[in-house]
C-alpha cells in the first residue's frame, strides 16, 4: 500500500534542528520505501499565520495519514501544536471529509521513562475521535532525544506497520516504553549535564538555583 | 495576617458560550467572599508567545524566561500565589491552546535537575513553596473520557509543578449549581 503522509512537527525547533524532526525521518523513511509520498509541517510556523493554517488544513485533508510528533510541554502538547489541533478538529467538523484521515502520534520528554508521555498521547486520541480521525497508534520516547538502538528499532517496525496501512500496535508501542538505562545514571548524567551546559553560559551551580520570585 | 491570593488564569478565546470570562469571575467572587484576592489573567488579552524550548530560563537567566512579555508576568504572578486557577474549555482532555501558551511558560519555576517523587522521574523545586492548583474545566455534558483525561492532565500537572494540594471540576455552559460546583471544589483545594 502507498499513500500520502503528512508529518506534523510539534517542536518550535522545528524541520530542521529538532529531535521531533529526527524521529519523524526515522517513520518516514520506511513509508518512502515503500512509495508513499511525505510532506512535512512546521506547526509553529503553520499556525502563526492565516495562510500557514490554511495550508495545514489543505494538505491534512489530502493525506491518508498524519503522524503528529511532538515534544512532551508541561505533561501535554506544546500551545501552537494544541492550536493546530483545535484549527484541524474545527474543519473536520465544518468540511467533511470523504475519507477518514488516519492519525498516528509521537510523543517524547526529557525524562527517561516514556510512560509520562501517556496523557499526551492519551490527549491525541481524544482529538482522533473528536476530529473523527481514525487511531493508528502511538509511540512514546524518553530520554531527551538520545540516540539509541530501541528506539530507532522501533521508529522501523512502526514506520513499516504504518506504510502496510496498519497502526503501531501495543506490541511495538510497548518495546519503547522502558527506560533506556538505569535511572539512577540518567539522573546522575543529566544534572551533570545542566551543569556544565549553565556553567558554559557563566552560569555558577549556586547561580542557576537562583530564586528570583522568591 | 496576610491576604490570600489566588492567580486566575482565564483561557478562554473570549466566545459566548461557554463564557469563560463569566466563569472566572465567577470563581474570583467566590475567592473574595473567603477573604482572598483575586488575581484575574485573561491570557487571549496578554501577549504570550510559546515557549521556544531554548531552556534559557534553566541556564542562562535562572527562573526568568527570556522572552520578555506577559508569559514572564503571567509566571511571576503564579509563583507568587497561594493558589493557581485555571479555567478553560476542555479542549481534546486538555487545557485550551491560549492557557497552554501560559502553561507552558511555567517551567522557569522548576529547576533542571532530575530526581526521583514517587518512583518516577520529576524536576527539581525552584521555590520552597508552590501554589495550589485548581482546575475548571468547561465542557459539555457527558465527555466522559475526556473529563478523564483532564483529571489526569491536572494530577500530572500538580507533580511537576509542586502544587501541594490540586482539584479538578468541570462546569456545562447551562448549568444552574455551577456556583455550587466551584464552591465545592475550591473547599477541596484549600481545605
Amino acid at each position: 500500500m502507498s499513500g500520502r503522509a503528512l508529518f506534523l512537527i510539534g517542536s518550535p525547533k522545528g524541520l530542521k534542528a529538532s529531535n521531533s524532526a529526527r524521529y519523524g525521518e526515522g517513520l518516514a523513511t520506511r513509508l518512502e520505501s515503500e512509495g508513499w509520498t511525505i510532506g512535512r509541517v512546521d506547526l509553529h510556523e503553520a499556525v502563526a499565520t492565516a495562510d500557514g493554517s490554511d495550508g495545514l488544513c489543505r494538505q491534512a485533508q489530502e493525506a491518508d495519514l498524519v503522524v503528529l510528533i511532538a515534544p512532551l510541554y508541561v505533561d501535554t502538547l506544546p500551545g501552537p501544536t494544541l492550536r493546530a489541533l483545535e484549527i484541524l478538529a474545527e474543519r473536520s467538523s465544518s468540511e467533511a471529509p470523504d475519507r477518514a484521515t488516519g492519525l498516528a502520534a509521537l510523543i517524547h520528554c526529557g525524562f527517561i521513562e516514556p510512560a509520562h508521555n501517556k496523557v499526551a498521547v492519551a490527549l491525541c486520541k481524544e482529538f482522533a475521535q473528536q476530529a473523527g480521525w481514525m487511531w493508528r497508534g502511538a509511540l512514546m520516547l524518553g530520554g531527551g532525544g538520545m540516540p539509541s538502538k530501541r528506539a530507532r528499532s522501533v521508529l522501523e517496525e512502526a514506520g513499516d506497520a504504518l506504510a502496510r496501512g496498519g497502526a503501531i500496535s501495543a506490541e511495538i508501542a510497548e518495546k519503547a516504553s522502558k527506560p533506556t538505562m538505569p535511572v539512577w545514571l540518567y539522573i546522575l548524567g543529566g544534572n551533570a549535564m545542566w551543569r556544565r551546559v549553565a556553567k558554559k553560559r557563566g552560569i555558577s551551580p549556586q547561580d542557576l538555583r537562583g530564586k528570583p520570585y522568591a | 495576617m496576610t491576604t490570600k491570593t489566588g492567580c486566575l488564569l482565564n483561557g478562554g478565546d473570549g466566545a459566548v458560550p461557554p463564557d469563560v470570562d463569566g466563569l472566572t469571575e465567577t470563581v474570583a467572587d467566590l475567592l473574595r467572599a473567603r477573604g482572598w484576592t483575586a488575581d484575574i489573567q485573561a491570557v487571549r488579552t496578554r501577549r504570550v508567545q510559546p515557549c521556544n524550548g531554548c531552556f534559557a530560563c534553566w541556564v542562562a537567566t535562572p527562573g526568568i524566561c527570556i522572552i520578555d512579555d506577559a508569559g514572564r508576568d503571567i509566571a511571576r504572578r503564579v509563583a507568587q500565589s497561594d493558589l493557581a486557577v485555571f479555567v478553560t474549555p476542555v479542549t481534546f482532555g486538555g487545557y485550551s491552546s491560549v492557557l497552554k501558551n501560559a502553561v507552558d511558560r511555567l517551567i522557569p519555576l522548576i529547576l533542571p535537575y532530575f530526581k526521583r517523587i514517587n518512583g518516577e522521574v520529576h524536576h527539581v523545586p525552584r521555590y520552597e513553596r508552590y501554589p495550589r492548583l485548581l482546575a475548571v474545566g468547561v465542557t459539555e455534558e457527558g465527555c466522559e473520557d475526556a473529563k478523564d483525561v483532564f483529571r489526569r492532565v491536572v494530577e500530572r500537572n500538580s507533580i511537576n509543578l509542586h502544587s501541594p494540594k490540586h482539584a479538578a471540576c468541570f462546569v456545562h455552559p447551562t448549568d444552574e449549581n455551577r456556583d455550587a460546583i466551584l464552591s465545592a471544589a475550591i473547599e477541596e483545594v484549600l481545605g
